[in-house]
């Protein structure tokens, strides 16, 4: 593509491309800190990630402004629209991303007891599908990578079945022992939670894809 | 399947050379019934030598020549050696760029066209039929109280609109409009945007424009020229949302590198 004529609406949407990008490099750096509160319960993990979230909070206003900005002043259409659209929907998406991360690791820090090694890995291995998913889906983004988005998609199932299966033992393990419900409960909801930032992908997957081919798609024909 | 009847033009193979120079190069373009098309492309792309086609209005230029199919609702050939030009371009009315009434009264400007046509056959059925015009083209309420004045004291934005009530006074099937509000400021732009809208209920227009915004505001099909040669048309929204053209994109973008 060819740059802008003017020159102002091309710096402008280099910094909105700019800003998201940023924005997903933080957020990453969030997830993967959460994803060692779990492991290791250190509070200062989770310190890094409150802090890390007031910026994800400013990168999302700002996105946001700029978008009205070139939405008043430059009327955008096409590709242009597109990128504008999908800035607005993908930050917002990123921004929610965040909030899990911080509460989550909240959650990780504060739970009373430690639960047995086997709950703590399969909740890291379903950590890490989130996260190497997370990474597919913004790399797709960024690439324009129609098919990076869509593979991206697919790994929802992955992360619902490691969900699945992480319910099932906890349940199973607070109805034999009824002294870990509180902290099988607490468990429950750091893999909701992961859980909810897969969906927070899927959703920026859909996003790139409109962006990229300028139509929505149904998840169900992603996955034949 | 396509439904032939719901065009009311169809060209194809359409090469316009001036002398040696080609302006336009194989193109091949449909106009559906009773919706707006726009043409856009850079200035010099062709744009007005296609749309001077549909009503043979090249045929006074010399250098010209005209090669291609023009087929009107699917039967008649514009270029026929027998068709007279007088019953096409009742037809097919034409609103150019730099409103052009007459120096006469607006009564006549709008009761001209008929007349010579023979479209009415008495006074008072002239006399409607011009108050029917110019009440079409959003303008009769402006100019009731002073049908005799002469229309070049009209504004610009007056003055188009008359001439919209001139081309519809004869009753055509297609309008064509070459940049109609290029000389006119937001209102009167807007108010002659709004009567496109109204007036496709009616007609079949083919509107060159170089405001893009316009484009996608009055019209349900575009189609993009550059040097001559016709790169793109479909749907405004989906030209205007996803292009399947590199090259649409960077022009409806404004990227002309
Ligand atoms: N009467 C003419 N004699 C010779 N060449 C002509 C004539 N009219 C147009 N051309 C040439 O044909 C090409 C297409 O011109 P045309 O007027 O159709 O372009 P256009 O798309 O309408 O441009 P614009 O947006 O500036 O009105 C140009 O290169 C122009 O110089
Ligand atoms: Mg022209």
């Amino acid at each position: 593509m060819k740059e802008h004529t003017d020159k102002n609406f091309e710096n402008r949407l280099t910094a909105i491309r700019d800003q998201l990008s940023e924005m997903s490099a933080v957020v990453e750096k969030q997830l993967s800190l959460a994803l060692n509160c779990i492991k290791s319960k250190d509070s200062d993990y989770s310190i890094t990630i409150q802090n890390l979230d007031l910026q994800v909070d400013d990168f999302e206003k700002a996105v946001r402004d700029e978008c009205f900005e070139v939405l008043t002043l430059h009327r955008p259409v096409a590709s242009d629209l597109r990128l504008v659209f999908t800035a607005l929907k993908v930050s917002k998406e990123m921004e929610r991303i965040g909030d899990h991360c911080r509460g989550l690791s909240n959650k990780a820090i504060t739970s009373k007891s430690d639960l047995d090694p086997e709950i703590i890995e399969a909740l890291s291995a379903l950590g890490r599908s989130v996260l190497s998913v997370v990474h597919e889906v913004f790399d797709s983004l960024f690439t324009g990578n129609i098919e990076k988005a869509k593979e991206s998609w697919r790994r929802d199932l992955e992360i619902d079945k490691l969900y699945k299966s992480i319910l099932k033992t906890l349940i199973d393990k607070m109805e034999k022992n009824d002294s870990i419900i509180e902290t099988g409960t607490q468990h429950i909801l750091i893999a909701k939670s992961l859980e909810r930032i897969g969906d927070h992908a899927g959703n920026i997957a859909e996003e790139v894809i409109f962006n990229i081919s300028g139509q929505y798609q149904d998840i169900e024909k992603i996955r034949v | 399947m396509v439904d032939n009847n719901n065009f009311a033009l169809k060209t194809n193979n359409v090469y316009v050379h001036y002398g040696n120079k080609m302006a336009i190069n194989n193109v091949a373009l449909d106009f559906p019934k009773n919706e707006v098309t726009s043409l856009i492309g850079p200035s010099g792309c062709g744009k007005s030598t296609f749309l001077r086609c549909l009503n043979r209005m090249n045929d006074v230029i010399d250098s010209c020549k005209v090669e291609g199919s023009f087929i009107m609702n699917n039967t008649i050939d514009i270029y026929r050696d027998d068709l007279p030009i007088e019953n096409l371009r009742e037809k097919i009315g034409m609103v150019f760029q730099k409103p052009n009434p007459f120096p006469k009264s607006i009564y006549e400007n709008v009761a001209y066209g008929p007349k010579i046509h023979g479209v009415t056959s008495s006074q008072s059925e002239l006399d409607d039929l011009v108050k029917e015009s110019l009440h079409r083209a959003g303008l009769y309420d402006e100019v009731k109280d002073r049908l005799t004045d002469v229309a070049t004291g009209l504004s610009g934005g007056q003055q188009q609109r008359l001439c919209i009530a001139r081309a519809i006074s004869i009753k055509p099937e297609i309008i064509l409009m070459d940049e109609p509000c290029s000389a006119l400021d937001p209102i009167a732009t807007a108010k002659i945007e709004d009567l496109i809208n109204e007036l496709k209920e009616n007609y079949t227009i083919i509107i060159v424009t170089h405001s893009m915004s316009q484009a996608s505001r009055v019209s349900t099909k575009t189609a993009f020229f550059h040097l001559g040669n016709l790169i793109e048309e479909g749907d405004t929204s989906k030209i205007f949302t996803k292009p399947d053209k590199e090259q649409t994109n960077d022009y409806i973008t404004g990227r002309f590198g």
